[in-house]
This record gives C-alpha cells, sequence and structure tokens, in this order.
C-alpha cells in the first residue's frame, strides 16, 4: 500500500510518504493530494515508510521542495528511509534533500 | 509505463543477437578468421552486455563482460581464435541464453545454471588478460593508439574522468527507462567520481506531469572503457535525448562549448563542472570573462557531432550501418503472438464451414443470382482461407541453419570433418509441422553423424575425400513438403540388419524378406545397429519414435541406401495441418472423414469373399484386414439388408480395410482439435463440422491400420489354437 498524507499546519505543510514512491504511482499520488496542496508555507518532509523509489518518485520530492523554495520558504526532510538514502547516496543528492533547508 | 513490455523486447532483442552470435560463429568456422566475423561476433556480445546493464540484469553482465573482454582481445590480435575456443563461445552463446530467462534474483536460485557459468569463465580464463584489479586495462591501451578520443596513458587519475551530460528524453520515464539504472551500469563501466543532478527544469505544480523527466545529470566518470561502451549505455534513450559525452582529453573550449549549449544557467554549470572536477576554477573564470564564449556561438553542436565522428573507431560506424540495415528490414514485418494467428485460423474455419451451409442451401433454390453473388462468396472465402494459411507459413531455412551448430557440436564430439549443405531453404511449411519436426530431425541428423558417415580414415581406405557430406533439403512435391536428409558415408549394412532382426526375433531367419523392408526394420521399436553405443544415439530408441512423430504429422518417412555410397531419408509431410482433403463417410447416423491422401479405393464390401472370423477379406489375391467403425465406435447395430462399402486405406506400407455404410465423396475440411477430454481417444485424429451442422469424426488411419492388423493376427491366432 502506498499513500501520502497532507497535513497543513498553521506554520507549514506536512507530507508523509508511505510504502510505493514510483513511476507506477506518482500521478494517482500527484493527482490526488498534491495538485492542490499549499506550498506557500515551509514544507516538511517525511519519508521514514517509503519502501520503494524510483527516479519519478525522488523527483516528485523535488519538485515539491523546488517549489516551496521558489516561493520563499524552506523545505525541511524530517526523516528518511533506506531506499531513499541508497538512492541519494547513487545520485549525490544527499545535500540536496537534506540540507536544503540550511542553504536557502 | 511499460517495463514489463521493455523488459520483453530486451529478452528478444537478446534472443536476436544471441542468433547473430551463433552464426557468426558457424561461418568463422567455415572460412576461419575474419575481422569482420570478429566484429560481428563482439557488437552482439557486447550489446547484449550494454542492454542487460540497463535493465540492471547484473548476472547478465558480469558474465558478457569477461566474454566481451575475450573478444575484444582477440579483435585487437592479441590472441588467437581456435577450435577450443569457438566452442567454449558456443557454450557462452547457450548460457546467456538460459541467463535471460532469469532475473538476478531467480538466477541466485539456480545453482547448476552458475555452476556452469563458473565453468564456462574457467575455460575462458585463459584467453583473458583479467587480472582481478586491473579490470579491462589491456585490451583498452591497444585502442589508445588508435582512437584519439581515449585517456591519455600519462595523465593523473583526475583527467581521465570523462564527462557525461546528460538530458534524457522527457518520456524515459513512461518508457520504463529510469535514468537510475543508467547510473548503476556507467558504475560498472568506470567510478562515477562526482553526480549532479540538476532540477532547473522542473515546472510549476500546475504544469508538472508526475511521469515526465524533468531532472538532467552532470556525471563525471572515472573510466578506461571507449567512448562507444559508454554511449551505448544510453542507446535505447538516444531518441529526443540530448546526450553530450567529453572524452577525459577534451578541452576546456569543448566544456565551454557545453556550458552554452545546455538550457540552464552558464555560470550554475560552470560551478558544477569545476564540482565535477572536469575544469578549473580558473580556467572557468578564464574562459567565462575571455572570449571563448562570445567566439563560440551555437555551432559547437557541429564541432560535437565532428569531432565524435572523427574519433570514433570504424566498428561504430560499421555498427551504424548494420542497425540501420536491420531496421530497414524490420519495418516491413510485424511481430504478433502465435496465439492470435491461431484464433484468426480458427475464424476462418468457421468462415468455410458456414459459407459451405450457405451454398448447400442456396442450391435448394433455384435463385440463379443468388447461386451466383453465393459461389463468388465462395471464391473469395477460398482465398482468404489460402491466404490466412500462408500467414502461418515459415520458410524452414532457420529450422535447418540451426542444424549447422548440431553438425559442428555432434561432429567435433565424433572427430569427424563434416560439411553440411543446405538446399531449398525458402521451401515454406506450417509453423507448427516445424516445430514438431525438430526432434526427429535432430534424431536423423545425430544417426547420420554417428553412424552414416565414416571416420576420416575408413573413408580415406574407402577412396572417399576425407570430409563428409551431409545434405538437407526440402522441396514441394504434388501438395506436400518433402524434406530429405542424406549422406555420404557408408550406407545401411543389410546383412547386418538382417542378422540383428533375427537375433532379436523380430524376422523369422528363413523369411524372405525384401531390400526395402528390410531397410525399414531400422524403424522398428527397439532396433539399433550400432555395435558401439555412443551417448549421442545407438541406444535404439530412436528411429521408431521419429518415425511416429513424422507420421503424427500425417506423414510418411523412406529410407534409401546403398552401401559405401550413403543414405537418404525422405520425410513427406502435408503443407498444413490445420485443413485437410479428406472422404466423407457415414457409419450408422455418424458422419467420419478419411484423409484422402491415406485411400486408395472404395470397393463393394459384400461382392468380395468376406473371411468370417478373421476380419480379412480377399482382394485380388492379396488378403487385407479390415475393421467395422460400427464395431469399433459401438455405434448401433447395422440394419439387416444395408449395403456395405469397404474403404481400402494404406500407410506406409500396411493396408487395411475400413466397413462403412455410406460414402458421400471428397471434402475439403478444417480440421479442429480434439478437447484434451478426448485426446487419448484411438483412432480420432480431430473432428469437423460439416456444411449443414452435423460434426464428422476424422479418423486417425495410422492408428486404425494398427487395429485392424492386431486385430486380425488376434483372431487368426485364435483360430490357430482352436484348429
Amino acid at each position: 500500500m502506498s499513500q501520502v498524507d497532507v497535513n497543513e499546519k498553521p506554520d507549514h505543510v506536512h507530507v508523509t510518504f508511505s510504502g510505493e514512491l514510483t513511476i507506477y504511482n506518482v500521478s494517482e499520488i500527484f493527482n490526488q493530494k498534491l495538485l492542490a496542496i499549499n506550498l506557500d508555507k515551509d514544507l516538511h518532509i517525511e519519508l521514514a515508510d517509503v519502501l520503494e523509489v524510483d527516479t519519478a518518485g525522488i523527483q516528485l520530492i523535488l519538485e515539491l521542495v523546488a517549489q516551496c523554495h521558489k516561493s520563499g520558504h524552506s523545505s525541511q526532510l524530517m526523516s528518511t528511509s533506506p531506499v531513499i538514502d541508497d538512492y541519494c547516496q547513487l545520485f549525490n543528492l544527499t545535500d540536496f534533500i537534506l540540507q536544503k533547508d540550511l542553504g536557502e | 509505463m511499460n517495463l514489463d513490455g521493455a523488459l520483453q523486447t530486451f529478452f528478444i532483442e537478446a534472443q536476436e543477437q544471441l542468433e547473430t552470435l551463433e552464426s557468426a560463429l558457424l561461418d568463422f568456422d567455415d572460412e576461419g578468421l575474419d575481422d569482420e566475423i570478429l566484429n560481428e561476433i563482439f557488437r552482439a556480445a557486447h550489446t547484449i552486455k550494454g542492454s542487460a546493464g540497463i535493465f540492471g540484469l547484473d548476472h547478465i553482465v558480469s558474465f558478457t563482460h569477461v566474454m566481451e573482454n575475450v573478444l575484444d582481445r582477440a579483435r585487437d590480435h592479441q590472441i588467437e581464435i581456435d577450435q577450443t575456443l569457438v566452442s567454449i563461445l558456443f557454450k557462452c552463446k547457450d548460457h546467456i541464453l538460459n541467463l535471460v530467462k532469469f532475473t538476478p534474483e531467480q538466477f541466485e536460485q539456480e545453482p547448476e545454471y552458475q555452476n556452469q557459468g563458473t565453468d564456462i569463465l574457467d575455460a575462458l580464463a585463459p584467453y583473458s588478460d583479467q587480472a582481478p584489479s586491473n579490470d579491462q586495462n589491456t585490451a583498452d591501451e591497444q585502442t589508445t593508439q588508435e582512437n584519439l578520443d581515449q585517456p591519455l596513458e600519462s595523465a593523473d587519475n583526475e583527467d581521465q574522468c570523462w564527462h557525461i551530460s546528460l538530458r534524457l528524453a522527457s518520456d524515459c520515464l513512461k518508457n520504463g527507462m529510469d535514468p537510475m539504472s543508467f547510473i548503476k551500469f556507467l558504475s560498472t563501466v568506470g567510478e562515477i567520481k562526482y553526480i549532479h543532478c540538476l532540477d532547473d527544469a522542473l515546472p510549476d505544480l500546475e504544469n508538472y506531469d508526475p511521469e515526465e523527466l524533468y531532472l538532467g545529470y552532470e556525471i563525471s566518470l572515472l573510466s578506461n572503457a571507449d567512448r562507444q561502451t559508454i554511449e551505448d549505455t544510453f542507446m535505447f534513450v538516444e531518441e529526443g535525448s540530448k546526450i553530450t559525452i567529453l572524452p577525459p582529453s577534451a578541452k576546456i573550449d569543448q566544456y565551454i562549448e557545453l556550458i552554452t549549449s545546455l538550457p540552464e544557467q552558464n555560470d550554475r554549470l560552470g560551478e558544477i563542472l569545476v564540482k565535477a572536477g572536469a575544469i578549473t576554477k580558473a580556467e572557468l573564470e578564464h574562459s567565462l570573462s575571455g572570449q571563448s564564449l562570445a567566439d563560440a556561438p551555437q555551432k559547437l553542436g557541429e564541432t560535437l557531432v565532428e569531432q565524435q565522428i572523427v574519433a570514433e573507431p570504424v566498428v561504430k560506424a560499421a555498427l551504424e550501418k548494420q542497425t540501420q540495415a536491420k531496421s530497414a528490414n524490420k519495418s516491413n514485418q510485424i511481430r504478433i503472438e502465435a496465439d492470435r494467428l491461431d484464433q484468426l485460423i480458427n475464424l476462418i474455419g468457421e468462415l468455410v464451414i458456414n459459407q459451405q451451409r450457405i451454398e448447400i442451401h442456396a442450391k435448394e433454390t433455384t435463385h440463379s443470382p443468388l447461386i451466383e453473388a453465393v459461389t463468388d462468396f465462395s471464391d473469395f472465402t477460398d482465398q482468404i482461407r489460402d491466404a490466412a494459411l500462408n500467414l502461418r507459413m515459415v520458410a524452414i531455412g532457420a529450422t535447418f541453419t540451426r542444424f549447422k551448430r548440431i553438425v559442428r557440436d555432434t561432429a567435433i564430439e565424433l572427430d569427424k570433418d563434416i560439411n553440411l549443405v543446405i538446399e531449398g531453404a525458402q521451401t515454406e511449411l506450417d509453423r507448427l509441422m516445424v516445430e514438431k519436426l525438430t526432434d526427429p530431425l535432430t534424431h536423423i541428423v545425430r544417426n547420420a553423424i554417428d553412424h552414416g558417415i565414416e571416420s576420416e580414415q575408413v573413408r580415406i581406405e574407402n577412396g572417399k575425400s576425407s570430409q563428409g557430406t551431409l545434405k538437407m533439403s526440402a522441396y514441394h512435391e504434388a501438395g506436400h513438403i518433402v524434406i530429405e536428409v542424406s549422406d555420404d558415408g557408408g550406407g545401411i549394412d543389410k546383412q547386418r540388419v538382417r542378422q540383428k532382426a533375427i537375433d532379436k526375433g523380430i524376422i523369422e531367419e528363413s523369411g524372405h524378406i525384401s531390400d526395402n523392408e528390410l531397410l525399414n526394420l531400422i524403424f522398428h521399436p527397439g532396433f539399433s545397429t550400432a555395435t558401439a553405443v555412443t551417448n549421442l544415439s545407438g541406444r535404439g530408441v530412436g528411429m521408431d519414435v521419429v518415425k511416429r512423430n513424422v507420421e503424427s504429422l500425417q506423414g510418411s518417412i523412406e529410407i534409401a541406401s546403398e552401401e559405401n555410397i550413403g543414405s537418404t531419408f525422405k520425410i513427406r509431410l502435408p503443407l498444413t495441418l490445420a485443413i485437410i482433403d479428406g472422404f466423407h463417410v457415414q457409419s450408422s447416423d455418424t458422419h467420419f472423414i478419411i484423409p484422402k491422401a491415406t485411400i486408395i479405393e472404395c470397393i463393394d464390401f459384400e461382392s468380395h469373399i468376406d473371411h468370417q472370423q478373421r476380419n480379412c477379406i480377399k482382394l485380388r489375391g492379396e488378403m487385407i484386414p479390415y475393421l467395422s467403425l460400427n464395431q469399433l465406435f459401438v455405434l448401433p447395430e447395422i440394419k439387416k439388408g444395408q449395403k456395405q462399402e469397404l474403404v481400402v486405406v494404406q500407410f506406409g506400407a500396411e493396408i487395411a480395410g475400413i466397413v462403412v455404410e455410406k460414402l458421400y465423396g471428397e471434402i475439403q475440411t478444417v480440421v479442429k482439435p480434439l478437447g484434451p477430454m478426448f485426446q487419448p481417444l484411438k483412432g480420432f485424429g480431430g473432428s469437423s463440422l460439416l456444411g449443414n451442422g452435423d460434426i464428422a469424426f476424422i479418423l486417425d488411419i495410422p492408428q486404425l491400420i494398427e487395429v485392424a492388423i492386431t486385430q486380425e493376427s488376434s483372431t487368426l491366432n485364435i483360430q490357430g489354437s482352436h484348429s
């Protein structure tokens, strides 16, 4: 089972991904919950329960982060999972995801 | 998003590559060392490795890597290719064919194949230069001389990095190509020193399509591989992608050109390149502030291309040429599933039946325009049927070609020199038939090599050339296809066959038997004339199976053999199994169809002397066993006074009669196989629908003849014991 939860808090928006996050379901996930997300806030991302990820999945996370930064807010990765770490290691994305909030 | 589809394509492509590889290896055998052939073999192995890497099939990559390395050395004339190596390469091909069936996970569960792989790799080891740490260096250094694009040997590590800039086609994720697999594959080619993932192209949320790829990649790869290897990684995504590969020796200008050509901002890209170690900060600052940028407008595309062409070895050009030729060839062919084709044929069968029904009804009326229209309709139906059946026809050439390998392997094993001659490769026959023919043909071919063709020494003693010839030919003859396998060996020793048959109690010592009958004894179950049993043939379980296989295809097999000149096996088969020319008969209320090819004549049953209780009649002085369909299939008793007919049928040398009540005449009928439940039933070959909607059973004549003969001899025995 894969799903995404978007929880809008007063000062930030909390997005939790879980299960599978791949080309097979990114469209569904995106259209259901993320198309209308309010990114005019800080972004907190939880990835601890992501069991499978590919480039389409990572790109979706990067998109949220990029749009959040574009609107002048910061993003923070609250938790990560082994598959996410592996992917980021391969693509040298550790900085990008983990420390983006510090850099901006 | 069709990864399975892409993977399927990979399997098919890999199989094609392996076939190319095998036929190239076979050419190699025939013609000796030739750079062109060697290149072809190398390319096939290389392509398989490349595409396997893209799909993350590491078990295939690691195996083909060693093979490729050996081939590369051969290409550079560092090692000589000999028979032993060719044999190992054949095994490699077989092994890869096994490997592509498994995913890496499944492969781990297959110790048998793993061991097989290790054995082959061990055999390859003497030809490979791969010291464990040294990977592909030696082989690659060799090409360095002729390839300016290669890393300079003296350069330090930093300078040996290739720079790869990837802006892949936006639909590549949807097509099942994840950049992850390319990156993973690149790390098998070399070491990824640096990678930067560019997110600049990500659009706003409302324009974002989650299934499109927006990310770009700048990669620094430390590798001794040549450009082709790196380029081939991206073979599957070339279309619509912008891929720039800069060699370690690239000048700063080339990087500047790269920077300007990319959509992202120049200074940002510059920084990435500095991080990647491709250029130094000083070089960047100098270039960006200096003239290089202004002076190098958009013609860099041309420059890059130019540079590539210049730098590519001839191999690359040859590869492209081959790919083009292949795709041109492919464009007028389509692949379809065999099932769909069978379904079409099935439907056309129904169409033919319905057309016959309409014809019957139309003839009942006297409406001449209707009858005329129906006649036209029949005409077209026939054409459609023929065209559809034609779709299933394949040239036998591919099957014959497969025997090159069998002949080669068998000949080597038996230490004989054999030349395979193929004739009539264009001859077409039903695809189903081709599949079922492979086994019997293999057996005949092996037998011919093992028992037929003599050893070199014997051949020379007998005044023949030391090289034996095996000929496989196919041709059409009177609505049948004939396949001949002939050898120029010693022929079948009739005396030995005779002795053996007597020893085995198959024939009487005193009995007279014609040469032809004597030869046919080798089809007798449990008969083998080989004095020494080899592991190839000679177990005596072969020729009878061959005969049965051929007969199950409604075919027949003959042998001709002359001592010291050779033997010929002649297999005669109908063109297709889907439609037969039959003869429609009736017994009680049941309809039967007897394949026309088996019928000799129809006679009036009563007017011939009936040897009661012997199920045998005398026809022109010959005793013919017969059987009654009514008795055999336990149909209702024949009414007294009902006229009965006898259809005399023949299969091979055996003749028998079939008692029926009514003869209708010739009919062309579509064979419908019996359902699995009814298949064990003896005597039926299938069923068919008649024009009036009734079902008719197609009789399996070889089986019925067997039944008739056994019945006859058993009644004879009973009688004998009574008297």
